[in-house]
């Protein structure tokens, strides 16, 4: 799996900025756009307080639905999540729309696919309220 | 003791704005406004001169018949029209269309890796119309979406028309 996160060693500079980029194989079993396995682990990003919204785009190689569970917090608590998904058949592009309910530090953006495919993707994110 | 510049309603402060804001602006603007205080509306049109809001993207003449093809002309269907736009977000399009047949579009959008190459093959649809209108009219069409990496615009006409387009992005 080839994923960056482009977030580390590059503080935000302009209004929106590219957070991930990912090669992932997704299947039942969640895992953050990293690809580090499980629910309640280490978080895909820190230090979002500039971030007020998200979009993730990219594009799935399967039929089956994504369905991207984010989890907010500090960073050593999650707070709250919730949930947005993804429809498309094999080899469309997605874009979905991620805004928390309010600003957090940290964030696991985890992903799960009731059949296993490969999706590579991208994560930005907004300093401004742009939806 | 008043420098001349003062006499005219003009501070010091305010000179000094103008000056950072554009050289050139600054003397159009002295030009046009000899005796005139410095106003609000002034001083914005002087910012616009130093910091415009938009950029241009694209600007083409275009042959748009019943073929499929984007505004640089190509038929190839990966071909993106614009690329690396991620910073602006929004993008305009707008032009002018010789003929009176309706022009139809699709706009499409991809993103791309920190290599610059698309994720995959395959456009994300942003949307699609049709462009109404007489000869020799103009028109305009805002983006769904923004941030985007790539961009291809494509259009076709029933009637074999000239497209004069031009593209802007908005950061």
């Amino acid at each position: 799996m080839k994923r960056t996160r482009l977030q580390i060693g590059a503080p935000p500079k302009g209004r929106v900025e590219v957070l991930v980029y990912s090669i992932l194989r997704v299947d039942a079993t969640p895992r953050d756009l990293l690809g580090t396995l499980g629910v309640d682990t280490s978080p895909t990003l820190v230090h979002c307080e500039g971030f007020r919204s998200f979009v993730w785009t990219g594009r799935k190689s399967g039929n089956a639905d994504l369905l991207l569970s984010v989890v907010c917090g500090n960073g050593q608590n999650w707070i709250e999540s919730f949930s947005v998904s993804a429809a498309g058949s094999a080899g469309s592009w997605f874009r979905v729309e991620v805004k928390p309910p309010k600003i957090y530090p940290a964030y696991r953006f985890i992903v799960v696919s009731g059949g296993a495919q490969e999706v590579r993707s991208k994560l930005i994110g907004y300093k401004q309220e742009v939806f | 003791m008043k420098l001349p510049f003062e006499n005219r309603g003009i501070s010091r402060r305010e000179l000094l704005k103008g000056m950072g804001a554009a050289a050139v602006g600054m003397m159009g603007w002295l030009i046009a406004r000899p005796a005139e205080a410095m106003t609000a509306e002034s001083e914005a049109e002087l910012l616009q001169i130093g910091s415009p809001g938009a950029e241009t993207l694209l600007t083409s003449m275009l042959t748009v018949n019943n073929q499929e093809r984007d505004l640089l002309n190509s038929t190839n269907s990966q071909s993106p029209t614009l690329d690396r736009c991620l910073p602006y977000g929004r993008v305009i399009w707008s032009g002018r269309k010789a003929g009176s047949a309706d022009i139809q579009y699709r706009v499409l959008a991809r993103s791309t890796d920190p290599s610059g190459n698309p994720l995959g093959d395959g456009w994300y649809l942003v949307m699609q119309g049709t462009i109404s209108g007489p000869a020799q009219s103009w028109f305009r069409v805002e983006f769904a979406q923004g941030n985007w990496d790539q961009y291809r615009v494509e259009v076709a006409s029933a009637v074999s028309q000239t497209v004069f387009n031009r593209i802007v992005g908005v950061r």
